[in-house]
């Protein structure tokens, strides 16, 4: 896809405009994104609420019916389910199980296990494990 | 959508081993003369082209299996092997009139065996590459 940028310093208005022949599920993404004022989250700690923003959270995950947020350092509450928050997630977060989302800029590597099973390992050293169905999603992802 | 598509595409890899299949069982049924003395009906080449069709969409939608990511590998495949398998045994049953045989239960266990080590063979090991290639991508990306 050819890509032109046109900037304007005294533009009222920034747009975007795209010439397709369909509507692609990445272009979906982009939009979704392009649209979003949102870059972090209010994630709960003992009580308190914190903003993190996005690109901290290396994963999302369901336990114990409550969704935790992962950063680098820290473990929050979030108080929505898994589904809600992957609608305001921007497009580098991926489902790599139906209960887990991992950001995959902090994706180190993929284990395979010896019983069989894959495992993502983030670059903070949290393993999650990795439905083998999402690997095809992973992978587009990545550009493969 | 998405599942229709991923369905028929294992229909079509389905007919793919079917025929694979039944080209490897008309080559042995000549008993070593010429191969030109091979011959089908058209009524059975066809009943196996649509039975592999089938037979690849069971094995799509037995796959889901694999998705219950509570459970280890060994549960999952010990699981979608008999579930398999009791569907094959069927479907074998159904082709001797429900004449029930040991003779029957163990050659269609071993087809069966072949039959899903070539299936699942194939799928363990692109999907071994494809973690390989993801691998590779973020080592190269640091």
């Amino acid at each position: 896809m050819k890509v032109k940028f046109n900037i304007d310093e005294s533009l009222q208005e920034k747009k975007a405009e795209f010439w397709l022949k369909k509507m692609t599920d990445k272009i979906s993404r982009i939009t979704k994104e392009l649209n979003s004022k949102q870059d972090f989250l209010w994630c709960f700690k003992n009580g308190d609420a914190f903003p993190v923003n996005f690109s901290k959270i290396a994963l999302i995950q369901v336990e114990e019916e409550k969704t935790k947020i992962y950063t680098a350092d820290n473990i929050y509450l979030y108080k929505a389910r898994l589904y809600q928050v992957k609608n305001l997630l921007p497009h580098e977060f991926i489902a790599v199980s139906r209960g887990a989302i991992i950001n995959y800029h902090q994706l180190d590597h993929l284990q395979i296990l010896n019983n069989g099973n894959i495992d993502a390992i983030l670059t903070n050293k949290i393993r999650v494990q990795v439905s083998r169905r999402r690997i095809k999603d992973l992978k587009e992802r990545l550009g493969l | 959508m998405k599942t229709f598509k991923n369905m028929v595409i294992s229909g079509l890899v389905g007919i793919g081993i079917g025929m694979i299949w039944m080209a490897v069982d008309l080559v042995l049924s000549v008993n070593g003369q010429s191969i030109e003395n091979a011959k089908m009906f058209v009524s059975s080449f066809l009943f196996w082209l649509v039975a592999s069709f089938l037979i690849g969409v069971f094995f799509y939608l037995a796959s889901w299996i694999f998705d219950k990511d509570q459970w280890s590998l060994r549960k999952q495949v010990v699981v979608n092997f008999f579930v398999c398998f009791a569907a094959w045994l069927l479907l074998n049953l159904y082709l001797n009139n429900w004449q029930f045989s040991w003779t029957l239960v163990f050659s269609a266990f071993a087809s069966f065996v072949i039959m899903y080590v070539i299936a699942y063979g194939l799928y363990f090991w692109h999907l071994w590459k494809d973690v390989k290639k993801i691998n590779q991508r973020l080592e190269n990306s640091k």
